[in-house]
């Protein structure tokens, strides 16, 4: 690949300036017809250069807002009238039994036998009168735009083992992440800017395991863009030492050049000789993608970045960030509403937990699909907004749901989506009974979307073809979400 | 394989070379593990006498599939291809498509379910087998389905299955029923290759028989070679063979300068110290001389550096981590225990069967409380068992059962992983996908581990040391009821003195007045006594002494739960129950429980950890002799090292990998031994090549090699020279970047007994070897995460080398980068007066050589504008310093 350099600036130029050719000839071969892919191809030099998809795919890059803790179904987008009837009354016989011979067996466990009415009100929004809890107006203004699945379920009801699972499709931590494996099979248009962007204040729980790039190289490792002062952890050096910079690569890069002299035809060295320069890229394409105040100011009140409530502002920041790294070409971004250690968790009191973080996110996440809608983005952006599980229709402690992993609701948006509702729990909201939809699932489907054979994306750990999906390959594709 | 070349590794005699090996070494040692090795040997002898049987009886390499049990076969002229087919249909259709795993709704057990079919059809229309879809998916004539996915069936096995279906695919009927997985109890079965009714047989038809890992260790002649001169030792003629029969020149040797620096990374993990260096330096030629580098491995081998280095290995095998995982990620205050006591072992070149055999069944090794410090360390191994990762909240949500399956399952994985080296996850929903395993071996192995239970409350204080604070606690116990008793009626004494007030209320007792009321009361004297009471109180208090404790794993003592093969992994789904034992296709027997020392342990670890030590498993000596090459060569001789099964590689050098584990297993399985064996071998020594691989000799040339995660960011602290001499204890806590430290759900959670924060040690500890930093699940260190370290929930059987920017931005920016490059900076501005001697001094320490004309230019040229620091920065970032050749 390369030709032997008669000076270091034309090296280096060779290094830098050789990428943009080089993606646009892969894109340009991307319209290929599904075929069976053997193993993803990594150029050493640029692990994260584009490859192209298995199938023409209307979505190139995935943003997942991740609400951690597990917020409520029958509060939120899963309207339950019988359970608004029944307020106080024990849990039917027969649907407690629904519950006898499945893995859902436990999920009451530490909750009242009484039915918990959801507090909040409801009222009808869009073309098909979809029942949106009051705590949503903004996303409800965009109901038509959601394809919602209500039948969603989880191996585990406790938040790490479930958590990892949403993102790893293993109860067990130690897998890749979704983001991992979407970077490991199409690699992402910019160079300069991380390929897996992830945007917390505090993540969620179960830690680092839940975003990891596991057993995958180190290339699909997500990043962590903060979204106040240095945007990336170690972009910038002390002041004292930033003043020459450029200088001090280039003595790196010509002891290099040296060193490299006598080993030419080891490809290691000019990845990492590489890898330099494009560190040195970042520090000026990373500040500028975390710039939200270039934004006119129209576009930073969209996000509420002047509400008074500083919790609201912060996620705002981060959605307004997630819409500028996919517009630069960034493949995956995942948000999380974690601003502190409890997250949904509303085991008690639902209307104190629920009501603020809905006022933390509701507003930016409709700003999100307004804005991508707006600028022509939403069609190649797939949005995800998902839970590890959703509470039960019984109440735990003073007025709080325990978790419920036998049944729930997530959405997605854009990205060749189709609106509508997919599947139903029962008549309380406790157990899918209409489609239910396993993680495996909605991993198959969320690669489909961006125009990947599940089975076929791989990677050999010892012997073992790990796949998202699993290795059983019992995972389906839910094609009705693209209708 | 001759009867003879097996006799000489019989018992005896290999008892007799680790003997020798051992008295010449430790005579104390052999003392101590003789008796525990007597008993394995006990067993192992039984198990020789079985394998020389096996092995004559099989006669050469070529294993012919037997066909399955049926000593009744029916006199129908297509029953042999009806056979045929079937055990076509067994091996290559029914990992998926069997009665459990049922893919597709799809089973291709009976003629039955085969008519009938899954989601998409029957599968056989017997009047048109053109037609049919069997036909059409397994002979690529389907655009949507081609099966099996991964090995299509060779053209030879299409003819079998198109003439059986043509002849109206008949099922024999004593064929129609699925062989089980599980052999009943009774007379004993023999292995795979001699006895059809092994289950390992049945269910894959006779096929995958051939794995050439499961065959014994050979011990190879040694190969005939030219230029004998190249050749150190036997290992180098297996290699220089190579060379001569590729046609290819066998490569020249590496300078003193890049050997020096390649045995002290991969001897001990770290540069060549200044004066090390020098002194080579001085010794003069730029080739190497033989006897000196003997002289230097030895030197090396016996560092204590060695074991800080090497134990990495093995804590990346056994996924070591120094907290629980999961929600809150709690940190394991005593972990590093086990990580202590892998570098003890290393260090003291305990033999690697004992090291395993520890660490699957320490506790049952001996009775009572430990009377030594072998003892100790047998009751700390057993934390292999127990470092996996913990769901503490499980209990919460009922999930008790699921965080025991999950142990489980981590035991067999990692057994598997770890020491055998083959894949039983694959195995744990269904038979295995390539392999010859069962889902019933799964579960078997998993039966040896039924009955553990955590032991983090038993104290491993050596047994006088117990009955030492026992005594000494006692005597402070009465000291403080004494105390107490007199106190007490002092107060009570006080108490009396003072007038009730309580008239109205005479029914109620009068709440007793607090001790601080009654001190008030005292007179002078009084609270004199009461004050020197107090305080010998609390001084009796703190001397009371507390008991030793560490991640331990033990039996319960009670009655060990049935195991049972699970339906799909589900544990909710129990079928079969199943005995304890070990791989079918070597052993379907139920094992037999060994007889452990500890009172009430059923021994059946022991009888696990001695089988997979013992001649008749050959994976475990192959397997680590292979990890070690695959660690100073940089690949594997086999190149899967965590994989010695179908799908794996098969091995480049199969004569060379017997020879170095059968030469292992006679040296006393002495880790020492084989680490000094390949590095003082010409194979290792050889330069580095940076060219196109050779065909036919990839396998053994040498590449450069990055250095790892810890070597690297030890490197930088020793060169810069604020590496710490820490060598054992307690983990050090690094700083995190504080947004890491005010945001994270466990750290903002963190409770009295602080165990889900992060606690950063005093500056001055933190820069320790990268072995002794804390090593969390959830929250890693960044710098280490970037360069590889590997996730720490799972075994890890071979490091990756990726680079990406973040990198450069970690070693560029990090604090502790920073901090090096200023201290690296201050030494050098110390060494010398001109800016020429400075540059020199700083080459030596980073790359222990002097620098060109050129580099002294460039690095003049930076100092003209930016600061000593930015110049010593520079050399801690460049490949040089990343890279050994």
């Amino acid at each position: 690949m390369f030709c032997v350099p008669n000076s270091r600036r034309r090296f280096l130029t060779a290094l830098g300036g050789g990428l943009g050719t080089l993606a646009a000839s892969v894109l340009a071969a991307e319209e290929v017809g599904v075929k069976r892919r053997t193993r993803v191809q990594l150029d050493p030099l640029r692990p994260n250069a584009p490859r192209p998809p298995q199938f023409t795919a209307k979505a190139k890059s995935v943003i997942v807002l991740f609400m951690v803790g597990g917020p409520s179904s029958m509060d939120s987008f899963d309207y339950k009238p019988a359970l608004q009837q029944h307020h106080g009354k024990p849990l039917p016989g027969f649907v407690r039994d629904s519950l006898q011979g499945t893995k859902f067996v436990d999920v009451l466990h530490g909750t009242k036998d009484e039915l918990m009415a959801s507090p909040f009100g409801w009222k009808q929004h869009g073309h098909n009168g979809m029942w949106i809890s009051e705590l949503f107006p903004h996303t409800a203004r965009h109901v038509d735009k959601l394809c919602f699945l209500h039948s969603v379920q989880a191996d585990s009801n406790n938040h790490a083992p479930a958590s990892y699972q949403l993102h790893t499709g293993d109860v067990r931590a130690g897998k890749a992440s979704l983001g991992s494996w979407v970077t490991y099979g199409l690699g992402s248009v910019n160079q300069d800017l991380p390929s897996y962007v992830v945007l917390f204040d505090a993540g969620p729980l179960g830690g680092a395991a839940n975003y990891s790039n596991g057993f995958l190289p180190a290339a699909f490792q997500p990043t962590h863009l903060r979204s106040q002062g240095s945007p990336v952890l170690d972009l910038d050096p002390p002041e004292d030492l930033a003043k020459h910079q450029r200088d001090s690569l280039d003595l790196i890069q010509q002891l290099n050049i040296e060193h490299r002299a006598t080993r030419v035809g080891f490809t290691d060295l000019d990845a990492r000789i590489a890898s330099y320069e494009l560190a040195y890229r970042m520090q000026a394409s990373a500040l500028e993608v975390g710039d939200v105040d270039r934004e006119t100011q129209g576009t930073q009140t969209a996000y509420a970045l002047d509400h008074d409530d500083p919790r609201t502002r912060s996620f705002g920041r981060k959605c307004l960030m997630a819409r500028r790294l996919v517009e630069r070409g960034v493949r995956f971004v995942q948000l999380y509403d974690m601003p502190d250690k409890d997250g949904w968790d509303a085991h008690d009191n639902i209307v104190a937990n629920h009501t603020p973080r809905a006022r933390w996110t509701d507003q930016p996440i409709g700003a999100l699909i307004a804005d991508l809608s707006q600028r022509g983005l939403l069609d190649e952006t797939l949005v995800v907004c998902l839970s590890e599980f959703g509470r039960t229709p019984t109440m735990q402690g003073n007025n709080g749901r325990q978790h419920n992993a036998a049944g729930f609701t997530i959405w997605l948006a854009g990205g060749g989506v189709q609106p509508g509702r997919i599947g139903a729990t029962d008549e309380f909201g406790l157990l899918a009974i209409e489609r239910p939809i396993h993680f495996r699932d909605l991993h198959a489907t969320l690669l489909h979307a961006l125009g990947i054979q599940h089975e076929d994306l791989y990677f050999d750990v010892s012997g073992r073809q790990e796949r998202l999906t699993g290795v059983a390959g019992t995972a389906k594709v839910l094609h009705d979400v693209f209708g | 394989m001759s009867l003879d070349n097996r006799s000489k590794c019989s018992p005896a005699n290999r008892s007799s070379n680790r003997l020798k090996y051992r008295l010449k070494n430790r005579l104390a040692q052999v003392l101590r593990s003789t008796l525990i090795r007597t008993l394995s040997y006990t067993c192992a002898g039984v198990m020789l006498a079985f394998l020389v049987e096996t092995s004559l009886l099989r006669g050469d390499d070529t294993v012919q599939p037997v066909p399955a049990a049926d000593e009744q076969r029916p006199v129908d002229a297509n029953a042999e291809l009806n056979l045929q087919a079937i055990q076509l249909l067994r091996s290559k259709c029914m990992s998926c498509h069997g009665v459990e795993t049922a893919e597709a709704s799809l089973r291709l057990d009976s003629r039955e379910s085969m008519l009938k079919g899954g989601e998409r059809g029957g599968l056989m229309v017997t009047t048109e087998p053109h037609a049919s879809l069997l036909w059409q998916s397994i002979a690529g004539l389907s655009d949507e389905l081609e099966m099996p996915p991964k090995n299509p069936l060779s053209p030879s096995e299409l003819a079998v299955i198109e003439k059986w279906l043509a002849s109206g695919a008949h099922w024999p009927d004593h064929e129609t029923t699925p062989p089980s997985t599980v052999h009943s109890a009774g007379e004993p079965l023999g292995d795979a290759w001699n006895d059809p009714r092994n289950p390992i047989v049945k269910i894959f038809g006779g096929q995958r028989l051939d794995l050439w890992s499961l065959k014994p260790i050979q011990q190879p002649n040694l190969p005939v070679i030219v230029n004998s001169d190249w050749a150190r030792g036997d290992l180098d003629r297996f290699v220089l063979a190579r060379f001569e029969s590729a046609g290819v020149e066998p490569p020249a040797m590496a300078d003193r300068h890049t050997l020096v620096r390649r045995l002290y990374f991969d001897l001990t993990g770290l540069p060549p110290s200044l004066e090390a260096a020098a002194a080579f330096e001085l010794a003069g030629s730029s080739s190497a001389n033989s006897e000196e580098i003997k002289s230097l491995v030895d030197q090396l081998l016996e560092t204590e550096q060695f074991g800080q280095h090497w134990a990495r290995m093995w804590l990346d095998l056994v996924r070591y981590s120094d907290s629980n995982g999961f929600d809150w990620d709690e940190f394991r205050p005593q972990a590093w225990r086990f990580r202590d006591y892998v570098i003890r072992a290393l260090n003291a070149d305990k033999p690697f069967d004992q090291f395993v055999l520890e660490q699957l069944a320490g506790d049952e090794l001996f009775a009572g409380d430990p009377e030594n410090q072998a003892q100790q360390d047998a009751l700390i191994a057993t934390g292999f068992l127990r470092l996996g990762p913990h769901d503490n909240a499980a209990g919460l949500f009922n999930e008790q059962a699921r965080s025991r399956d999950e142990l489980m399952t981590d035991l067999v994985e990692t057994t598997g992983s770890a020491l055998l080296g083959i894949t039983l996850s694959c195995c744990r929903c269904h038979d295995h996908k390539h392999d010859p395993f069962s889902q019933a071996d799964h579960f078997r192995i998993r039966a040896c581990f039924a009955g553990v239970q955590f032991a983090d409350d038993l104290p491993i204080d050596l047994a006088d040391e117990q009955l030492q604070i026992e005594q000494h606690n006692t005597q402070l116990d009465e000291r403080i009821a004494r105390l107490e008793s007199d106190k007490r009626s002092l107060l009570d004494a006080i108490a009396q003195r003072r007038p009730s007030n309580n008239k109205e209320v005479p029914q109620e007792p009068p709440a007793a007045p607090s001790e601080q009321e009654l001190i008030e009361t005292a007179n002078e004297s009084e609270r004199g006594s009461l004050a020197s009471m107090s305080a010998e109180l609390k001084q009796a208090e703190e001397q009371r002494k507390a008991y030793t404790h560490a991640m331990l794993m033990v039996e319960s003592t009670e009655e060990i739960p049935a195991t049972y093969v699970l339906f799909q992994g589900d544990h909710k789904s129990p079928r079969e129950k199943v005995d304890p034992g070990v791989l079918s296709i070597l052993n379907p027997n139920a094992l037999n429980p060994a007889r452990a020392t500890r009172e009430g342990s059923s021994g059946r670890r022991l009888a696990l950890a001695q089988w997979i030590t013992s001649p008749q498993n050959p994976l475990t000596a192959r397997v680590f002799v292979n990890r070690v090459w695959q660690q100073l060569l940089g690949r594997g001789l086999v190149a899967t090292s965590g994989d010695f099964g179908l799908a794996g590689a098969t091995p480049d050098e199969p004569e060379l990998l017997d020879w170095l584990a059968g030469r292992f297993v006679e040296e006393g399985w002495s880790v020492k031994w084989l680490v000094r064996t390949i590095v003082l071998s010409a194979t290792y020594q050889q330069a580095a090549i940076y060219k196109e691989p050779i065909p036919g000799v990839a396998h053994v040339t040498r590449y450069p090699r990055r250095l790892t995660a810890e070597q690297l960011r030890d490197a930088m602290l020793s060169v810069s020279g604020l590496l710490t001499s820490k060598n054992s204890g307690p983990p050090e806590w690094p700083d995190l970047p504080k947004d890491v430290l005010e945001a994270n759900p466990a750290f903002l959670d963190d409770n009295a007994t602080k165990t889900k924060g992060w606690y950063p040690s005093p500056a001055e500890q933190q820069h320790c070897r990268s072995i002794f930093l804390v090593q969390k699940r959830n929250t890693r260190v960044p710098i280490l995460e970037t360069f590889d370290q590997p996730e720490n929930s799972v075994p890890c059987t071979r490091r990756l080398s990726s680079i990406v920017a973040p990198q450069a931005l970690s070693l560029l920016n990090s604090p502790e980068a920073v901090k090096s490059a200023r201290r690296f900076a201050e030494r050098v501005v110390a060494s010398g007066v001109s800016d020429q001697e400075r540059i020199q001094f700083a080459f030596q320490a980073a790359l222990q050589r002097q620098p060109t004309e050129s580099e002294i230019g460039a690095c003049q040229q930076l100092l003209q504008r930016a600061s000593w620091t930015e110049v010593c920065r520079a050399l801690l970032n460049i490949n040089e310093f990343a890279y050994i050749d």
